[in-house]
């Protein structure tokens, strides 16, 4: 019996979402394995997980929260994911954003209406001049941008706390982890509803998903980075050279990175504290690969990361699962998605025997 | 200043900083060989780390110790290898989720373990530090040469045996046969699966016993993320090497020598911070050397997977 078109077109979509679904539930099934070794049972645990992560309004602004510069900097990474350029410096351009945003935020006195796009533009270019520099050494000498940028996160990294250590040290405060002093109140998010903590920066996160939707769709510019990941000869026909959709690629990748770590300072912290950071740019990285790259897929997946890791401070709380279980589920998740292609191949074999044994 | 930085002590240290880049390196280059770039040397030797100092603690016992760290990397190892023979996985990927698995496993058994993020055990005991005989007896080689742990030693002849076994025995040849051309293998009737698989194991182990040097030796402590990047400096030890064994072996103390540089400067009057850039730094001066030389590494594993996903839609 043969397919008709639209079947087909209805089986691909099927197996679009199976895929990413199938990965995430082998994640969480790693997950069980963290609890049971924690002695507890995973049906409670996981329930605890949901309940932390939208039980009640506080827990469900956290996870939106969270999810913001999650998602911000996924998509950031997915642009030059598409574009085929492996880039693994999304920690170190959302730190160069973050401190940016801190150094600046903690002098701006102008209108809130001219602080904060100068805020988030400067933040933006601090993030793009980190990405740079591995996608020039990369596009001009073909030095592994791989390597480079999982160097200089750690370059940066020691950068940014010698920073937020001497220069922009806030020495009233004695906490833990060094701080910055505060931002000025022009340079802060303003509230997005009163009494809640939302903040104007779900609205920059929600714009810019739109923007690079549209970029990749309608724009040249987008379809010719979108063709050269998808076949390198590409660009030579196209006329867009390697050298300029690495380039490119890259700096919309680390402005986006940049802005990400703007919005967590400017609208959470009002400072930079270091640690805060760390772990959201490879949350965006894993969801940027477990929704392989489409923008809004992104946006779902960096949500749905987002509510593992504010579910997984519940599951701590209530129960004996310490909340690194959402980083082990998590890496998992990307562990998984590495195999996005055997998984497929083993769902087709499963799709063919359940077709026979009709 | 200059006087009291580069003294006798600075290369006894160059030697104890440079060896688990050394056996990383060296298994990244042998899987290279092989047409594998395994980018998740950094996770192997971090669980190796992990389980050496697990292992000496529960079972009072160093060599339990070491054994540990040899499995417990072994076991990653055999992860990596089913994901990438079998699973077709996309080795980059898959090398920064074992990175980053490692991590957050570590931190989690740790914490449980010990209720903190790190152990300082008051009666861990470490490698003993063995005395060379006859070089001992000399009076500034033995400062330099003399008296490191058993795994030092190691680093020293490992790259003369892998380089053996590369150039020398049939195994060898049959790995670079098969990163070199992985069809014309095949028509020899040489297994490409196996032999690849044969060389991520090698570097399981290898991961192992540089995990150890450094939690068993280096220092007698775990905690959470202490490879700071070494498995990406041994990466570049690798691409900077061409992938042979000896050259490994001299990149590695280069890089040695600065991480004992930056340990050595922590006193001076700049920033601990700039100083412990020194290591990171010049890795990147030293990856700009290499240039040209990515894809060669970064070659078949991922080339395959990539076409293979581009067939498959």
């Amino acid at each position: 019996m043969s397919k008709t078109r639209g079947q087909v077109r209805v089986l691909r979509s099927i197996s679009g979402v199976l895929t990413p679904v199938v990965i995430v539930l082998l994640g969480l099934l790693v997950g069980s394995v963290v609890v049971l070794i924690s002695g507890e049972n995973p049906v409670d645990a996981y329930v605890q997980l949901i309940l932390g992560a939208v039980g009640d309004l506080d827990n469900i602004t956290s996870t939106l929260l969270r999810a913001t510069p999650i998602v911000v900097t996924g998509i950031g990474v997915s642009i030059s994911t598409r574009a085929g350029v492996f880039n693994l410096g999304g920690a170190g351009q959302m730190l160069m954003g973050g401190i940016t945003a801190a150094a600046l935020g903690a002098t701006l006195s102008a209108p809130r209406m001219i602080s904060l796009p100068l805020l988030i533009l400067a933040s933006a270019l601090a993030g793009a001049v980190a990405a740079a520099v591995p996608a020039y050494l990369e596009a001009k000498y073909r030095v592994s941008i791989i390597v480079v940028t999982l160097l200089m996160n750690y370059i940066i990294g020691l950068l940014v706390q010698y920073l937020v250590n001497y220069p922009l040290h806030d020495s009233t405060v004695v906490g833990l982890a060094a701080e910055t002093v505060p931002l000025t109140a022009a340079a802060r998010l303003g509230r997005l509803i009163p009494g809640t903590r939302l903040h104007s920066g779900l609205l920059i996160a929600l714009a810019l998903i739109l923007l690079t939707k549209l970029f990749f769709e309608r724009t040249t510019l987008g379809y010719e980075l979108r063709m050269t990941g998808l076949n390198p000869l590409f660009a030579e026909y196209s006329g867009l050279n390697r050298m300029s959709g690495v380039m490119v690629s890259m700096i919309l990748a680390g402005a986006l990175a940049g802005i990400g770590g703007a919005i967590e300072v400017a609208g959470v912290h009002n400072r930079f504290v270091v640690g805060v950071l760390d772990e959201y740019a490879w949350t965006g990285l894993t969801a940027a690969l477990l929704a392989n790259g489409r923008p809004v897929s992104v946006a779902v997946a960096g949500l749905l990361l987002a509510a593992l890791h504010t579910g997984a401070l519940g599951v701590q709380r209530f129960t004996n699962v310490p909340v690194e279980m959402a980083d082990i589920v998590q890496s998992s998740i990307m562990l998984f998605a590495a195999s996005r292609l055997g998984i497929q191949l083993w769902l087709k074999k499963l799709e063919r025997r359940t077709a026979h044994a009709e | 200043m200059l006087s009291e930085v580069f003294d006798i002590a600075l290369f006894g240290a160059m030697f104890r900083m440079a060896t688990p880049i050394i056996l990383a390196a060296l298994g990244g280059a042998i899987c290279a060989q092989a047409g594998v770039f395994n980018m998740a040397l950094e996770g192997f030797m971090l669980v190796g780390a992990f389980c050496a100092v697990v292992g000496t603690f529960y079972f009072d016992s160093i060599a339990a110790g070491l054994a540990l760290a040899l499995i417990g990397s072994g076991l990653l190892a055999l992860v990596f290898s089913f994901a990438v023979l079998k699973m077709r996985s996309h080795t980059i990927v898959l090398g920064t989720a074992l990175n980053l698995l490692a991590t957050g496993a570590t931190q989690y058994l740790i914490g449980r373990m010990y209720d903190s993020g790190y152990y300082r055990g008051m009666q861990l005991a470490g490698l003993p530090n063995i005395d060379l005989p006859l070089i001992s007896q000399i009076p500034v080689l033995s400062e330099i040469l003399s008296g490191h742990s058993i795994i030092v030693y190691l680093s020293w002849v490992l790259p003369l045996f892998a380089s053996l076994l590369l150039y020398r025995q049939v195994l060898g040849l049959r790995i670079r046969a098969v990163g070199e051309n992985p069809e014309a293998a095949t028509t020899l009737g040489i297994s490409v699966p196996k032999v690849r698989f044969v060389a991520i194991m090698l570097s399981g182990v290898l991961c192992g016993l540089a995990g150890a040097q450094l939690s068993m030796s280096n220092v007698r402590l775990f905690v959470e993320d202490m490879t700071a990047g070494r498995g990406f400096i041994a990466l570049v030890a690798v691409l900077f090497a061409r992938e042979r064994p000896l050259g490994v072996l001299g990149a590695s103390l280069l890089f040695g020598l600065t991480d004992a540089l930056s340990l050595r400067l922590q006193a001076a009057r700049v920033a601990p911070q700039f100083i412990m850039m020194i290591p990171y730094l010049a890795t990147l001066v030293a990856l700009f050397a290499t240039r040209g030389r990515v894809a060669a590494l970064v070659g078949e594993g991922t080339r395959e997977t990539e076409e293979a996903e581009k067939k498959s839609g």
